[in-house]
């Protein structure tokens, strides 16, 4: 079992997405249920173990990013609006940027380690407000729930760990900031084309 | 205003409290605690050694020991069917000057995983020391799938010199899942309570690090030694309170890097290679006094690098900087099995008790108890 709830979110939002995914429901009350029995199959013994339990073993608690990636695209498939499935283009961005610039340098490339920036200083925290003031500037909310919800796991010590690192992004985070981008450009091209057919 | 502007403006608050928290972290430690004086010299060389625990056909594996309060010695190491197997368990038994206790299981996976609500299949590499707080500490590999780079580091700690311990909590060390993080060196303790412990970093690219632990066994820095020649398993040895030089095995032949530094393991020299011919293992390294010291490490055999691995004795009269062989540290060679991992410590008896695996077909712990007479006879240096 989950030795702290704030450790399941990621496992239960992953796996409810997953059900709500694979079983398309006509109903909104239907899909909604899905959604929780999805979620809920993080909590079911298998093999000595869970599979929330299982995840969080080879991966670990995710982050704020990974949390609003997942969340906005639950709530999509869960109320069938479809604009809903990706964050903000400027969410993605910076996901994307900030991954492929921090986690190339953290597998050993130099002798600079930026997670180490993590544990103390403002280094962290100003890369946070630089943040908001993106998404201040495109008036767009998820880069503040991102960035508020980061800081409020880190304050409440949920995972942990005291590196403000592993709250702000995750590895699958940059996965997913790709794939998005990648579906939406293919989405663009098809509508084009659909368009010039027309 | 807008949703999203007070959501911005509730963040930005948040954020503020976080800064807060960081600038209240503890900063990296000004300076080691000073190392202790060598041990004193008794006029009569002293060696004896003996094996101590016997898993054939199980396999028991990297040992270490810290001493306790009543003057006796404390041994961990891991042990089961194989190395990475789910039988693995983290053991330990107790030196009381004349004898070894019988072993007796500390930790496995089954309670890992319950204790820390994740997921771990094995169990491996565990390191012991004794805290600011007097408490011992355990840190202890946990592996969910794959090998060791698979590794996450685990911690318990023990109020009674290790009859008892907590449940084992979770280290985040790493950036990328917090995996393919190990110990095996002893921790090296810092100013403010603090404790340095040498960690290595396995996966995608190899290198050593020192993870900071404040009193409360909680991460609160990581600094990389250098990537150059891919080093793990550093050993950190303490000159003084402000420099250190660390030496770790490497998969290239032969190879013993060191890398130094004066700023208390803030930063460190690109890593440079020693004289020592090792063989991606460990190595340790004791005080003689003044400015010697001496080394433990595999010995190779040019071209038969498969060969039976025993240890070789080095002596170094300039702080680490060079090394000259003074001597094999031979046991039962003629079993053909391999001599690795050793470990060092100076007991509260005033001798060197340096614990190794005789590795083949299983493995046995040895013990060897020496004086520092015993090391400078060899070394054909006075003891004084």
């Amino acid at each position: 079992m989950f030795v702290n709830p704030f450790v399941s979110i990621g496992p239960v939002l992953m796996f409810a997405a997953v059900a709500s995914m694979l079983v398309p429901w006509p109903g909104r009350a239907g899909r909604i249920a899905i959604a929780v029995c999805g979620g809920l199959v993080a909590f079911v013994p298998a093999f000595g173990t869970t599979p929330g339990e299982f995840l969080l073993g080879i991966m670990g608690p995710v982050s704020a990013a990974t949390i609003i990636f997942i969340a906005v695209f639950l709530y999509a498939l869960v109320t069938r609006q479809h604009e809903w499935l990706f964050p903000s283009r400027p969410f993605r961005i910076c996901v994307l940027v900030i991954g492929l610039v921090f986690y190339p340098l953290t597998i050993g490339l130099t002798t600079f380690d930026p997670y180490d920036l993590g544990y103390r200083g403002l280094a962290l925290p100003a890369l946070m407000l630089i943040l908001l003031v993106v998404g201040w500037i495109a008036r767009v909310a998820d880069i503040a729930c991102w960035v508020g919800l980061a800081a409020l796991l880190f304050l409440l010590d949920a995972y942990g760990s005291r590196n403000l690192w592993d709250y702000l992004i995750f590895p699958v985070d940059v996965v997913f900031a790709v794939l998005d981008m990648i579906i939406i450009a293919l989405w663009r091209r098809r509508d084009a084309r659909v368009e010039h057919a027309t | 205003m807008t949703l999203q502007r007070f959501l911005a403006l509730a963040a930005a608050v948040l954020v503020v409290f976080c800064a807060a928290a960081m600038l209240r972290a503890p900063d990296w430690p000004a300076a080691f605690v000073a190392p202790p004086a060598a041990p004193a010299c008794t006029g009569q060389p002293v060696f004896t050694i003996g094996k101590f625990h016997t898993a054939t056909p199980d396999y028991a594996h990297v040992v270490s020991a810290v001493n306790l309060r009543d003057g006796r010695i404390r041994a961990v190491w891991y042990e089961g069917s194989e190395e990475l197997k789910p039988d693995v368990q983290i053991m330990t038994a107790t030196y009381d000057g004349r004898q070894w206790s019988a072993a007796r299981p500390v930790i496995g996976s089954p309670a890992v995983s319950e204790a820390t609500g994740r997921y771990v299949r094995r169990l491996g590499n565990a390191t012991i020391y004794r805290d600011a707080r007097g408490d011992l500490v355990l840190i202890f590999a946990g592996v969910a799938i794959g090998g060791w780079s698979g590794a996450s580091l685990n911690l318990i700690r023990s109020r009674d010199d290790g009859e008892t311990w907590s449940p084992p909590r979770r280290l985040a060390t790493t950036a990328i899942f917090n995996v393919a993080s190990n110990v095996r060196a002893p921790a090296v303790a810092a100013a403010g309570g603090l404790t340095l412990v040498p960690t290595s970093h396995e996966f995608p690219l190899r290198y050593p690090a020192v993870t900071l632990l404040d009193e409360g066994g909680r991460v609160v820095g990581r600094r990389r030694i250098g990537v150059k020649h891919e080093g793990i398993q550093p050993f950190v040895l303490v000159l003084d309170r402000q420099r250190a030089v660390a030496y770790f095995r490497t998969r290239y032949d032969y190879l013993t890097p060191s890398s130094r530094t004066d700023d208390a393991g803030f930063s460190w020299s690109e890593p440079e290679e020693t004289s020592v011919r090792n063989y991606d293992k460990p190595v340790v390294v004791g005080r003689l006094g003044g400015k010697r010291y001496f080394m433990i490490h595999n010995y190779v055999i040019p071209k038969e690098v498969r060969g039976p691995r025993t240890f070789m004795l080095e002596l170094s009269e300039d702080e680490g900087r060079s090394w000259r062989p003074v001597g094999r540290l031979d046991f039962q060679v003629d079993r053909k099995m391999q001599a690795i991992y050793p470990w060092l410590m100076v007991g509260a008896d005033n001798h060197f008790h340096l614990l190794f695996t005789l590795g083949g077909t299983g493995s046995e712990l040895i013990h060897a108890r020496f004086n520092r007479d015993w090391i400078a006879e060899r070394a054909g240096v006075p003891c004084s």
